[in-house]
């Protein structure tokens, strides 16, 4: 039984650092792959079109190999794209526990987005078999599955904002409310134009770098298909400085601080760097700096992944200190009901007592006179018979006499609590029957 | 050419890290809530000592205002508790003195002078304070949590129903 109680608990401090930390390294695996999918059915779909179904030798090709390179198969689809969904959606449930924020329902319209949008994806990728036959029926699959991603990380920028703002949390009940913001637009734009421009290097990577670069490329096909990677790559680089200073200054207030806006310099600096890699490949028109420009294509996710953590972290700040503070009141309960089970631990201990009033009590109470609290000679007597409602009193103050402050919560284990209250009363007793001895 | 494109290339990527450093030296300037010259912590009062905020806002359900409390209240615990800390022996300079705390504001409306706003119809509306003010049990310093834009304000009341136009808050 113990073990279960304590089993579903608000997270404590060491856990819930834990759980961001995992949170950002999801992040960074999954962002990445889902822009590549982006990239890779947006640039597929747009030689396809050109090439229209007369099996161009350029662009028919293209179509079909750049959506191979980028998205991979169905199995990187799953544990990519839908499985780290999964994962986030119960991370984000501890995160966020009991806060007014609709977060594992939107994770979860997220999710379902997304696993339909990849599907759609591979079945596009699988159609290319059949494309001769319906032509529009395989185009289709590939704009539906591109339009339900682009839906899904719509709503993604949505969420992600909203967390970066608590003030709202409790506003946006249904998914189109997330929508409605400059910053979900400064993120949503940001992302697909990062994506498009980091497919490009990757089909830089995958084409002319990764294991040697593929063989038996005629030379126009790959010249061709170089410097197209490397245009758009270099062109939607361009716009990223942009997009990211409006991100930036569209943040609320709450969720900056002098990290945040480090790592925005540092993540520039980093497309800077690519930018002009990228400039000197078009001009010398080779692929040679190609895995450097995806190298610190990577690089810039990781670094947007955690300038968003430290966002997140700045924002949420009061609402974590509540969740610790939570988790430490379930623990000191539980720590509570455990000692009282063992009958042993709340033996009755005078010498106990006594220190605990020392310690404690005496900051406010005296026996004879009124100090911050009443002096115990005044409110003792009522309690002499009803010594188990002055242990309920002094495990739960509560308010009794309106021209004096209340009592404070003391904290106070069982023992002591039972102790100090059979120290007063005894010391009490005594002093009576001493002065009524004299 | 090459150069050129270069040094437009870099210059585009310096122009927006500028930017940045200036979003960045602004916002330093308006966020710091001045250090105050106590250094009071909701969290020791509200959640150990176990106060309720209405013991020091006294009059946040009678009144517009929630109220700041006077030295007079802190000092009906504070002349005889943690006396020996230094934070408590400056308060008891101030009360010797006679001077009231300079507390610094943490919440104002930035345009206060065209814009009523009532802590007494909200609280008796059962809108919690952690709405507006967050979790303030868990605070050792208090820290705003909300902007107070209009926005903000109107897309509550149109939540809830509460009134929306604009002469409900511009008198
Ligand atoms: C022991 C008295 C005391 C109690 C109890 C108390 N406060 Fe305060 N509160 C203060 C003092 C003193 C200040 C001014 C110093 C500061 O801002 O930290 C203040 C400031 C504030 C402010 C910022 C005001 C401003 O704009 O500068 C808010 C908001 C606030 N309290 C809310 C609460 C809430 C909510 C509770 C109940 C959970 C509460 N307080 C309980 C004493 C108290
Ligand atoms: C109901 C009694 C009560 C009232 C009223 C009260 N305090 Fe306290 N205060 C306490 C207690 C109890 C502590 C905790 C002492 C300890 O840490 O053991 C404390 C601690 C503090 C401390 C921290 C001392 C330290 O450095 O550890 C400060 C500062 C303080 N109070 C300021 C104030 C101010 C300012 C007010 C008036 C707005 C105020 N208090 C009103 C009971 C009170
Ligand atoms: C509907 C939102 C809202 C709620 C609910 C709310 N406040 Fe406020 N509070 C404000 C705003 C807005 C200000 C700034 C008012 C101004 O600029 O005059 C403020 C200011 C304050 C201040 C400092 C100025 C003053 O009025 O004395 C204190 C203290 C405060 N609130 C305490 C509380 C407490 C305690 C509660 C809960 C009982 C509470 N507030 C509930 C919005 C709210
Ligand atoms: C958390 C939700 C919430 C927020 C935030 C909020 N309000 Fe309200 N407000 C209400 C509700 C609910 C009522 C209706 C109270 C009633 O029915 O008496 C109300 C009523 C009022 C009224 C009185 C209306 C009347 O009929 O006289 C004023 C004025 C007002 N709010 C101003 C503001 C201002 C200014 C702000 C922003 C600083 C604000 N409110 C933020 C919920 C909110
Ligand atoms: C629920 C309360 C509320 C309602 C209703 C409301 N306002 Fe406001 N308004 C505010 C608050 C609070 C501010 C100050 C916020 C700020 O300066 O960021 C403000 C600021 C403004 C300002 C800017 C003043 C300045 O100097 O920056 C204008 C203009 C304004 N309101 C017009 C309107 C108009 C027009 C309407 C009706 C359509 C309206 N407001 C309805 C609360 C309200």
């Amino acid at each position: 039984m113990d073990f279960f109680q304590e089993l579903f608990l608000p997270p404590s401090a060491d856990h819930l650092h834990l759980i961001k930390f995992l949170l950002m390294v999801i992040y960074f695996i999954h962002l990445p792959f889902i822009a590549l999918v982006i990239g890779g059915t947006f640039y597929s779909l747009w030689f396809n079109v050109r090439d229209g179904g007369r099996n161009h030798p350029i662009y028919g090709r293209l179509a079909y190999q750049v959506l191979e390179a980028l998205v991979f198969n169905k199995w990187a689809g799953l544990v990519l794209g839908v499985l780290p969904l999964l994962v986030i959606i119960l991370i984000s449930g501890q995160i966020f526990y009991d806060a007014p924020i609709a977060i594992v329902p939107f994770l979860s319209y997220l999710t379902i987005f997304t696993a339909v949008g990849l599907s759609l994806v591979y079945a596009y990728q699988a159609s290319f078999r059949w494309r001769e036959n319906n032509y529009y029926l395989h185009l289709l699959f590939g704009v539906a599955g591109l339009g339900m991603l682009l839906l899904a990380y719509l709503l993604f920028s949505g969420v992600t904002s909203l967390q970066l703002d608590p003030g709202r949390w409790f506003l946006i009940r249904k998914p189109t409310q997330l929508l409605f913001s400059w910053n979900v637009m400064a993120r949503f734009v940001q992302f697909t134009t990062a994506a498009l421009a980091f497919s490009g290097a990757a089909v830089l990577f995958f084409f002319f770098h990764w294991q040697g670069g593929r063989r038996g490329l005629e030379e126009n096909y790959a010249t061709y298909l170089r410097n197209f990677a490397m245009g758009t790559a270099l062109f939607f680089t361009l716009l990223q400085p942009f997009f990211l200073f409006w991100n930036l200054i569209t943040l609320p207030s709450i969720s900056l601080s002098e990290a945040v806006f480090l790592l925005a310099i540092l993540v520039i600096m980093v497309l800077a760097w690519v930018g002009l890699k990228l400039w000197r490949m078009v001009q010398e028109k080779t692929a040679r700096r190609g895995v450097s420009v995806f190298v610190l294509y990577l690089l810039a996710f990781v670094l947007m992944v955690v300038t968003d953590h430290f966002a997140l972290e700045n924002a949420i700040e009061n609402h974590s200190a509540l969740l610790i503070s939570r988790a430490e009141e379930v623990q000191s309960r539980l720590e509570a009901e455990r000692e009282a089970r063992r009958t042993s631990a709340i033996k009755v201990d005078l010498e106990l007592g006594k220190k605990v009033y020392l310690n404690q009590c005496i900051t406010c109470h005296r026996f004879d006179q009124q100090v911050v609290g009443p002096a115990y000679n005044q409110v003792l007597p009522k309690y002499l018979d009803r010594q188990e409602e002055l242990v309920d009193f002094v495990r739960k103050p509560r308010k009794i006499d309106p021209a004096l402050p209340p009592m404070p919560q003391l904290g106070l284990k069982e023992s002591e609590i039972r102790s100090v209250v059979a120290y007063l009363l005894k010391t009490f007793r005594e002093q009576q029957n001493n002065s009524t001895a004299k | 050419m090459r150069i050129i494109g270069k040094v437009i290339i870099a210059s585009l990527f310096l122009l927006f890290v500028g930017l940045v450093v200036l979003k960045g030296y602004s916002w330093q300037q308006n966020r710091k809530t001045p250090p105050q010259p106590i250094q009071f912590s909701h969290e020791i009062h509200v959640k150990k000592v176990g106060l309720s905020c209405q013991f020091c806002h006294t009059t946040v359900e009678k009144s517009t205002f929630a109220g700041i409390p006077s030295l007079q209240k802190c000092m009906t615990c504070h002349e005889k508790v943690a006396t020996d800390r230094p934070e408590i022996q400056k308060l008891t300079r101030f009360w010797k003195d006679g001077t009231p705390i300079p507390w610094n504001r943490v919440y104002r409306i930035p345009v206060r002078n065209h814009v009523y706003f009532s802590h007494k119809r909200h609280v008796k509306a059962g809108v919690e304070c952690a709405t507006c003010h967050g979790n303030v049990e868990v605070m050792p310093v208090m820290k705003r949590q909300r902007e107070l834009q209009m926005g903000w304000c109107v897309s509550c009341h149109r939540a809830n129903n509460a009134p929306d136009d604009c002469l409900t808050c511009h008198k």
